[in-house]
């Protein structure tokens, strides 16, 4: 006897139509679904420069990402500049981050920056889904092994790997079409709300400054790979609210001096420009606590500048005699 | 088991292909079972209070219907009353009154020291009770045959699509369909399909998206300016339409593709020009069991002035505590009692006058009208959505004011403006629908086949890129 399901099926006149109907509907989808991942992949790969063959590179997270303007770095430089750097992603992130530029690039940067901070060996605070804006990259081998262990389960792994739109997000579309515009600005306009935190309490809550082995080695190895790659390692200690930094002075101190000998160790060439000293009891130049307005963000950038035709000059033999 | 799981999306076909390869004389038992799984998913316990009250509303009809003396009759009913809602303020609303009843007792000088009762609440308690019940009342009334198999009744109080969100089906409209054999349709499917695709894309790509935003300015109002609490709750306003009409529609498609026709529950509630049309087109299925089952047994309209104010206002009022026990539901409901009634008596007044015609005819006037009515539900809402009192009163006496700040647009500007332009692209669509130009739920349409279906894989390609996965539906803790 035939199953009920089979009989219905040649009772329905309309059955071989939908077949059809829906198996253009799925190549519709697919030819979608390709195109625009293509457009956003395009669109990201232009905002961080990857493939590129920019001369100095810049890794971080959201703190290096409103303190240093590209275009800006570029014009008073000279130089190319890849901008490498997402919301969220902690150290071992930044390692893949690395890792990955370097796999794509087209010529090797001369310089990197590398932002650090005193949250460098932090576990909390940061994003634990920043695995997450990866994934348009997930053809390539590192980020694709990297992507498998975060994911959640296999189901979510190949439904990225298959469906190709499922890699972006909103944060990842905003970035891709920033790279189609060629728009790096700073949005974050406004100062930090001093009132908000006028209690010490909710500065010393605001993000605890803890000490986890794990990214510790996360950050060696990363110098440890960028000193392999040969080039030159620049650890940027971008501003950050004077305040902030009093309300855990100790563990701050404790971070710096951590990050400190262990550059040393495993990269004994890197060099740390702290701005923190000089910028961090100006209001004016802070959104929020860890993240400068765009008034930040333009001194910052000379700064970096400076710096950077500094040691420019002096690796030209032109410095000061 | 969410409808927006993964979960959800095996257990759909296997359930669609199993059902429609047995045998007539064993699906109705076979969706039975896979109801009580879909149920039992969530906690297996929860299963059996389901399974209590169906049985007890099940032999109350039966015993109603057997007996030929009213008063038997009325005792059987009570006795489902009693035991069905028994169950529900137990689980739903016997916390609540412990402590309202333990700060009265304080504030007359009693001391006494408040426990509350360790329980959790069953998922979608309030929809089965209220199925059930309307039922045996419809029994009770004569309006309805007894149900004498006890594996239809059952299926019909725990039918999964709409079990535990709605639409609260009626046993006149449902359990007929189980006594009917289905044939697969490819037509249903891809009609089925169509709408659970839709619902899908308000619930994750539009309600969560804002949901994430809602949460943080609700959980600690006063930190915000006038524009944000504004902003916060317009956005809550689209969440809970998204949230629920999207589940909905999942329901009502799944349904279609096995075959059963469930009743809307949405009809475009934000073009609404009045709060009678409001409630005409919001929650429909709730709407229209209180109007049948409270309403109308109080005297409906056909009665007193003073008196048919009362109904209306008990009307609102049960509606309110039924979405939850807490004061800012009751608020909520009371809120729309009286703008009902002061509605009315608007109307009165303007008729009076002799300005309606032009009240009523005036597009100008007509748009007005559902912004007004818009901005009233609007205010109404934070009332559901705060987490107390005091919160919610503080974001009503301050969302109008203090707009000279721009809002806070949230920890990602971009998230907050692509939440705004996913409103809008609902809107216009919903605008479509208004006038007739698409069809959400398998109505004809003037658009283009080639159009449409662009349009759905574009909602695919949407719900894959800005899809936020397994957040509980807000309708599920009712």
């Amino acid at each position: 006897m035939k199953p009920r399901l089979i009989s219905d099926l040649e009772n329905d006149k309309r059955w071989g139509r939908n077949i059809l109907r829906a198996s253009a509907f799925i190549l519709l989808f697919i030819l979608l679904d390709l195109t625009i991942s293509l457009f956003m992949q395009t669109g990201i790969e232009r905002f961080y420069g990857l493939k590129g063959d920019a001369s100095v590179l810049m890794i971080g997270h959201s703190h290096l990402m409103l303190a240093v303007d590209k275009p800006q770095l570029e014009q008073e430089t000279g130089l190319k500049v890849a901008k490498y750097t997402r919301e969220g992603v902690n150290m071992a992130d930044r390692k893949i981050m690395a890792e990955h530029y370097f796999s794509t690039c087209s010529d090797k940067p001369k310089t990197v920056i590398l932002s650090i901070d005193p949250w460098l060996f932090s576990g909390e605070g940061l994003s634990s889904n920043s695995w997450l804006l990866f994934l348009p990259f997930m053809n390539n081998k590192n980020v694709n092994d990297y992507i498998k262990t975060s994911a959640g389960s296999r189901f979510d792994y190949y439904r990225y790997k298959f469906i190709r739109s499922s890699r972006f997000n909103a944060l990842l579309l905003n970035a891709s079409i920033r790279g189609w515009l060629g728009r790096w600005d700073n949005l974050k306009i406004g100062i930090v709300d001093t009132a908000r935190y006028s209690d010490p309490e909710s500065l010393r809550n605001f993000r605890p400054i803890t000490f986890n082995s794990g990214l510790m080695n996360d950050f060696s190895s990363t110098l440890r790979f960028l000193k392999k790659e040969n080039v030159q390692v620049i650890l940027l200690n971008t501003p950050i609210w004077k305040p902030l930094i009093d309300a855990q002075r100790q563990e701050y101190e404790k971070s710096m001096y951590l990050i400190d000998s262990l550059a040393q160790k495993a990269c004994p060439g890197a060099e740390i420009v702290d701005l923190v000293p000089q910028f961090s009891a100006d209001t004016r130049l802070f959104f929020d606590p860890i993240h400068m307005n765009p008034e930040g963000q333009r001194v910052v950038t000379e700064e970096v500048g400076k710096y950077l035709i500094g040691i420019r000059r002096e690796a030209a033999g032109m410095g000061k005699k | 088991m969410l409808f927006n799981s993964f979960e959800y999306f095996v257990f759909l076909p296997l359930v669609i292909l199993a059902y429609f390869s047995i045998p007539f004389k064993w699906r109705n038992p076979f969706l039975l079972f896979s109801s009580y799984y879909f149920y039992m998913s969530w906690k297996w316990e929860f299963g059996f209070l389901m399974l209590i009250t169906s049985l007890v509303n099940y032999y109350a009809g039966l015993k109603i219907s057997s007996s030929a003396d009213r008063g038997k009759q009325r005792l059987w009913l009570t006795l489902a009353l009693i035991v069905s809602l028994g169950i529900l303020v137990y689980y739903k609303y016997a916390n609540f009154f412990i402590a309202e009843g333990t700060a009265l007792l304080h504030t007359i000088g009693f001391n006494i020291r408040q426990s509350y009762l360790n329980v959790i609440l069953p998922v979608g308690i309030s929809f089965f009770t209220f199925q059930a019940l309307s039922y045996s009342i419809d029994v009770y009334k004569g309006k309805l045959h007894v149900e004498k198999d006890v594996v239809q009744f059952l299926l019909f109080v725990s039918f999964f699509p709409q079990l535990v969100a709605g639409p609260i089906e009626r046993a006149t409209n449902l359990l007929d369909q189980f006594k009917k054999e289905q044939h697969f349709s490819s037509d249903r499917f891809l009609e089925g399909s169509k709408l659970i695709l839709w619902g899908l894309f308000k619930k994750v790509v539009i309600a969560d998206r804002l949901a994430s935003y809602v949460q943080q300015i609700y959980a600690s109002p006063e930190t915000y300016g006038g524009s944000t609490l504004f902003l916060a709750t317009f956005f809550f306003a689209f969440q809970i339409y998204c949230d629920f009409s999207g589940y909905s529609d999942i329901a009502i498609g799944t349904a279609h593709i096995l075959g059963f026709k469930l009743m809307q529950n949405f009809n475009l509630p934000y073009l609404a020009t009045s709060i009678k049309d409001f409630w005409h087109r919001w929650h429909i299925s709730l709407s229209t069991w209180f109007s049948d089952y409270v309403y109308k047994p109080l005297g409906g309209n056909r009665v007193s002035k003073p008196r048919w104010i009362f109904n209306i206002l008990v009307v609102y009022l049960v509606s309110g505590l039924w979405h939850g026990a807490n004061w800012t539901f009751i608020v909520w409901g009371a809120i729309f009692g009286v703008l009902y009634v002061l509605e009315h008596y608007g109307d009165k007044l303007l008729t009076k006058i002799k300005i309606d015609a032009f009240f009523y005819r005036s597009k100008f006037v007509h748009v007005l009208r559902v912004i007004l009515v818009f901005t009233l539900a609007l205010v109404a809402w934070v009332f559901f959505r705060a987490e107390n009192m005091s919160d919610a009163w503080y974001i009503v006496t301050n969302m109008f004011t203090g707009w000279n700040k721009l809002p806070y647009l949230g920890s990602s500007a971009f998230e907050t403006v692509l939440a705004f332009s996913l409103i809008i692209l609902l809107y216009i669509i919903q605008i479509l629908q208004y006038r007739g130009v698409v069809s959400i739920y398998m109505g004809s349409t003037v658009v283009p086949r080639y159009l449409r279906w662009a349009g759905y894989a574009m909602l695919m390609v949407m719900i894959a890129m800005f899809g936020i996965s397994s957040a509980q539906f807000i309708y599920f803790q009712f």
